[in-house]
């Protein structure tokens, strides 16, 4: 547990050198640290409508102005950054669980487990992330939790592949070879050997995951079908300004820069990791 | 002398210019249109006469006609049917039909489509179930001639007249064989040259309609599914006439003069709360009333519907005889009471979800304020959005939920037509699974009931006791409404809510 | 390489087949009854069933998935559920638009993209390839319907120059045409031209360091002849790689896209007839995406292969 503790602070201390990685990691901190400590920050209740005060311009009592119903824009705003980071990391720890381990039998067993994970994986990359979304969510129904499974069952085959292909690498290196040789127990190598050696590109891809997780979230809360009411999320935010652009264009606004933001930091963050951890072949940019 | 004569004579020309003017101006003015473009939020789901719903509203009565038309003062006028009476029991309709028209196919319009038309709207295939219960009532008809239909009924059934008034008649020689998509032939103003489903739909004017049309040429019909989008089309004049704007964006365009607001009043669209009477704790009559005591009718009306409808707990339009101000205010908005009533009939903590459809998106607003409202009494309010197919779904067959916001209608007409006709307000079968003996012998008594006020009177008690009952619990009233743009005008909606381009003249 | 190539189109018929009978199903696992949409609220049972057996919606599962997908194959794809019109028809009204923004969007982004990755690569160190790395991240991380959103803000709201929404005839009146397409091209085409930048840069600089490009420049070459003629080529097919890659990404981007602008193609009408139930058109529009999905994908691999021996040589094993 101490190795952990002590090598994630060495892997923070080396984002924090990183020039993008300060960007970066600064904008997800901040984001995290909002998540987590929100009731304290938010002015108001991000669900207490003040049918009074309906609309209203950014001002000093609303920083941020109000929507329709008369809730705080701004605390809606800040609110909603609990619904991205939930989604964002159940995608890509849930899928990546599921994945690297998918990825660690088929390279280390190959036969008929890889050949049945791969053409699994295969399908599920046939179709676009975004649409393997859509149709868990037409099936499962919208909300935060069917939108988090969805997103992590459509990051999954490429943490499988990923996985693979550096178990594929490393298991061809001659410690492996011989621990295999002296017959040291298949769980003690993949730990100890394979799943270490591949965990570089693996936190790259995780990294990206959440990204992709999060505006896949906003995509689908902005189409109606993701994160619902009264749920703060940035893309139903958008969603709900659309009705409102001539009136009321700080709906739009807010909520849109709080998205962009967060999605430009995981970028320059993800960035630093492949920098610093030096795997720009395995994790390809788009896929 | 001649001073006198020649201010006469000027004073003379001024007024014949003024005259002139007069006579110039309107003829100068309303020029025909070669092309009108219409921007509305649906497309038709069907371009088939004898489907009724919202989505049709911009389209079948500028290619389909009516037998009759109600006025704006609700007075059956003639269309294909140019007069009709009743036998002294009324229970029998007979209707003269309009001589030499011709359908767009080029078939003769007879008592043969009348009589067709009737036996479409009872064939379970085709989706007009409002219209079927009251066509069901027709026990026979008998065409003497050509031009001249007897319909028999099993009762007294006076308000007949209201199906009429929306049964759209359809091309026997057409759709006997015929695809209703493809095969669109009506007797109406306009002939329909294309429809490119979920895009557009291109009308053209029909030479040989039976009555004066100055109407346009053409009339494009474009499906613009975004209602921002509808706005900005209508202001950059892409589009000349807008349907489906959100009240909101409707309220800049009703302050603007150089735009014109096209409003149906007459309440074809009703929104409400229905509650499931079977499912607990709402088999508890107070539990019901808590719920619609946390309606905040006039928050919706003011801020949702930007005033355009008014918020009401009684069903019943401002032309109707049964509208009265005690009805419409009654159950109002009071959360003490709600909470109290709750207390009474031993509810602590509830979560209930409530369903509700994008099909009628204020709706979508109503259901998050009522959610707020709900949870400063102690109820946790889930919101599931569905589309209309679920929403029709689960109201009408699988009863998952307890509580609903939708839409109804038919209350604009003779009253008791309400209950033959909407599903929340039906003596059998009804959505909320609301029966009561009481309720239903009022309502057949009100419907057998040959003496106005005595009629009126009983509705009147009925309206009463459903308010109590608290099962279908109206919200709010919506108008409907259009916008012409810069230079249109003619543009109307029926009583109905269908919507005629037959009159758009440029000015 | 024809071997490989032969095998990787060979290998994703299966795909094609499976993906086609998951959308199939997944259709059919939905709760709501499409019967029921056309019923109409005041229906009784018996009048639903009646419409349910109408659509045939009551044969055994696998029946109605073999007949639809050999229909499917020769472009037949039934009627609409709502509608009524044939499905086939819906898609071939919607494609060309779908189809002019997908490809200006392409157009677009691979200029946009190519052009400032080459010309960042080669003024690498500087600020100007600084400026466009950094614009680069940036530009992935705003979501396309967020710059939507602006664009309809800034150009149709506040300045009035562009509208808002839909689309007009491209043949019959290009230059309206033009308007309505700048801001969604650019929502569109904006991440992808980012990601291919930051690509094309990185590619080019790789192709740089080659032997080759030392040789030309030692026989006295001038530097944008160098580029031309020697980097750029070399460069281009990871290049179109990953534009293609990115134009399967735009499939799904579309979707978002379309319907921002309320942009009457493949992907407004697949939203709209998820929202409305409408089975058969989803079926369709879902299976035509996939199916470019792969294709595109193939096209890309093919691409790859064609550069990377080392693939062509492992695939022999």
């Amino acid at each position: 547990m101490n190795g952990i503790a002590s090598s994630s602070l060495l892997m923070i201390r080396r984002i924090f050198a990183h020039p993008m990685g300060r960007v970066g990691g600064s904008i997800v901190l901040f984001f995290l640290v909002v998540a987590l400590f929100v009731p304290l920050l938010a002015p108001f209740d991000p669900a207490f409508q003040d049918a009074d005060n309906e609309l209203v311009p950014p001002d000093l009592t609303h920083w941020l102005g109000t929507d329709q119903f008369g809730r705080d824009v701004l605390s809606r705003v800040l609110y909603a950054s609990q619904a991205a980071i939930i989604v964002g990391c159940t995608a890509s720890i849930l899928g990546g669980s599921v994945g690297v381990l998918v990825g660690l039998l088929a390279g280390y067993f190959q036969s008929w487990v890889d050949t049945l994970a791969m053409r699994a994986a295969d399908m599920i990359l046939a179709f676009p992330g975004l649409l393997v979304a859509l149709l868990f969510v037409i099936v499962l129904g919208p909300g935060l939790l069917t939108v988090s499974v969805a997103l992590a069952i459509a990051s999954t085959p490429i943490f499988a592949r990923i996985t693979r292909a550096s178990v594929l690498q490393i298991k061809q290196r001659e410690y492996v070879l011989a621990a295999i040789q002296f017959g040291s127990p298949t769980g003690w190598i993949m730990r100890q050997h394979l799943l270490r050696n591949c965990a570089s590109p693996i936190i790259v891809q995780a990294s990206l995951i959440i990204g992709i997780s999060v505006l896949a979230e906003s995509g689908l809360s902005f189409l109606g079908l993701g994160i619902q009411p009264p749920t703060a999320s940035w893309g139903l935010m958008l969603n709900e300004s659309r009705g409102f652009l001539y009136d009321a264009p700080w709906l739009a606004l807010a909520p849109g820069f709080a998205l962009s933001l967060f999605l430009i930091g995981l970028v320059f963050l993800s960035d630093a990791l492949r920098d610093i951890l030096d795997v720009g072949d395995l994790v390809e940019a788009g896929r | 002398m001649t001073d006198i004569i020649a201010l006469t004579r000027r004073g003379l020309s001024a007024v014949l210019l003024a005259a002139l003017c007069a006579f110039a101006v309107p003829a100068a003015a309303q020029k025909q249109i070669d092309e009108l473009v219409v921007g509305s939020i649906t497309d038709v789901s069907v371009p088939d006469p004898n489907i009724i719903g919202v989505q049709q509203f911009i389209f079948n009565d500028n290619v389909f006609d009516t037998l009759i038309r109600y006025s704006d003062g609700l007075k059956p006028e003639p269309a294909l049917a140019t007069s009709w009476s009743w036998n002294a029991g009324k229970t029998e309709l007979t209707m003269k039909l309009r001589q030499g028209v011709k359908f767009h196919s080029g078939a003769e319009f007879t008592a043969e489509d009348v009589k067709f038309t009737f036996t479409r709207v009872l064939d379970p295939k085709l989706s007009v179930a409002q219209a079927r219960t009251m066509v069901s009532w027709v026990t026979g008809t008998e065409t003497p001639d050509k031009h001249t239909i007897v319909i028999k009924f099993d009762r007294p059934r006076a308000n007949f007249i209201d199906v009429l008034s929306f049964l759209y008649i359809a091309d026997k020689s057409v759709l006997t064989t015929g695809n209703p998509a493809k095969d669109v032939s009506g007797t109406g103003p306009y002939r329909m040259a294309e429809w490119r489903p979920g895009e557009q739909m291109v009308l053209e004017k029909n030479a040989a309609y039976w009555a004066p049309a100055k109407g346009p040429k053409r009339i494009v019909i474009k499906k613009i599914g975004d209602a921002q989008s509808i706005a900005g089309q209508l202001r950059a004049g892409a589009i000349k006439v807008a349907y489906g704007l959100t009240e909101r964006d409707l309220v800049p365009f009703s302050k603007d003069k150089s735009y014109t607001l096209v409003r149906n009043d007459f309440g074809p669209e009703f929104y409400y709360l229905g509650i499931n009477v079977t499912k607990p704790p709402f088999t508890d009559v107070r539990v019901r009333q808590a719920f619609v005591l946390a309606l905040d009718r006039n928050r919706f009306v003011r801020s949702t519907l930007q005033g355009f409808g008014e918020a009401t707990a009684s069903p019943w339009p401002p032309h109707s005889p049964l509208y009265d101000k005690a009805t419409v205010g009654a159950n109002a908005f009071n959360l003490d009471k709600a909470r109290a009533l709750l207390k009474e009939a031993g509810v602590g903590k509830l979560e209930i979800t409530m369903l509700s459809s994008s099909a009628w998106p204020p709706l979508a607003e109503h259901a998050q304020q009522y959610q707020a409202d709900l949870a400063k009494i102690g109820v946790t309010l889930k919101i599931n959005m569905v589309d209309v197919t679920r929403w029709i779904q689960d109201v009408t067959a699988d009863h998952t939920h307890a509580i609903w916001t939708g839409a109804f209608g038919f209350s604009l007409y003779s009253p008791e037509s309400l209950f033959a006709m909407a599903a929340p307000w039906r003596t059998q079968n009804n959505m909320t699974q609301f029966e009561n003996a009481e309720y239903t012998r009022m309502a057949n008594e009100a419907g057998g009931e040959p003496d106005d006020k005595k009629r009126v009177a009983i509705l009147g008690e009925i309206t009463k006791f459903a308010q109590n009952q608290a099962f279908t619990n109206p919200i709010a009233r919506r108008v409907l409404a259009m916008v012409e743009g810069k230079g249109i005008k003619g543009a109307k909606f029926r009583v109905t809510g269908f919507m005629s381009f037959a009159d758009v003249v440029s000015e | 390489m024809l071997k490989y190539s032969a095998l990787r189109i060979l290998k994703s018929l299966p795909v094609v087949l499976i993906s086609a009978f998951v959308v199939f199903s997944i259709m059919l696992l939905v709760p709501g009854d499409p019967a029921l949409m056309r019923a109409g609220p005041d229906a009784t049972p018996v009048e639903v069933a009646a419409v349910r057996q109408e659509m045939g919606l009551d044969r055994p599962f696998v029946e109605q998935f073999g007949r639809w997908f050999v229909l499917a194959v020769r472009g037949d794809f039934g009627k609409s559920f709502v509608s009524r019109v044939p499905v086939s028809e819906l898609i071939a009204n919607r494609l060309p638009a779908t189809l002019q923004l997908a490809t200006l969007a392409v157009f677009v982004a691979a200029l946009a993209g190519i052009v400032s990755g080459v010309f960042a690569a080669t003024r690498a160190r500087s600020r100007a390839d600084w400026g466009i790395s950094v614009g680069a991240a940036v530009t992935i991380g705003i979501p396309d319907f967020w710059l939507g959103t602006l664009g309809i803000l800034v150009f149709a709201v506040w300045l009035g120059v562009l509208p808002p929404g839909g689309n007009a005839d491209l043949f019959g009146d290009p230059l309206l045409a033009l308007q309505h397409l700048a801001l969604p091209v650019i929502a569109l085409a904006a991440r992808p031209a980012a990601v291919l930048s930051r690509f094309t840069r990185a590619a080019v600089l790789d192709v740089a360091r080659e032997e080759m490009v030392w040789t030309a420049r030692a026989k006295g070459l001038p530097e944008w002849r160098v580029i031309t003629r020697h980097i750029v080529p070399n460069a281009l097919i990871p290049i179109l790689t990953v534009l293609a890659v990115q134009f399967g990404q735009m499939l799904a981007a579309a979707v978002v896209v379309e319907t921002v602008f309320a942009w009457p193609g493949l992907g407004s009408l697949l939203v709209g007839s998820i929202l409305g139930r409408d089975y058969s058109v989803v079926q369709a529009v879902m299976l035509m995406l996939v199916v470019a999905f792969i294709l595109i994908n193939l096209i890309a691999d093919l691409l790859y292969a064609r550069l990377d021996p080392r693939i062509r040589a492992g695939l022999g094993k």
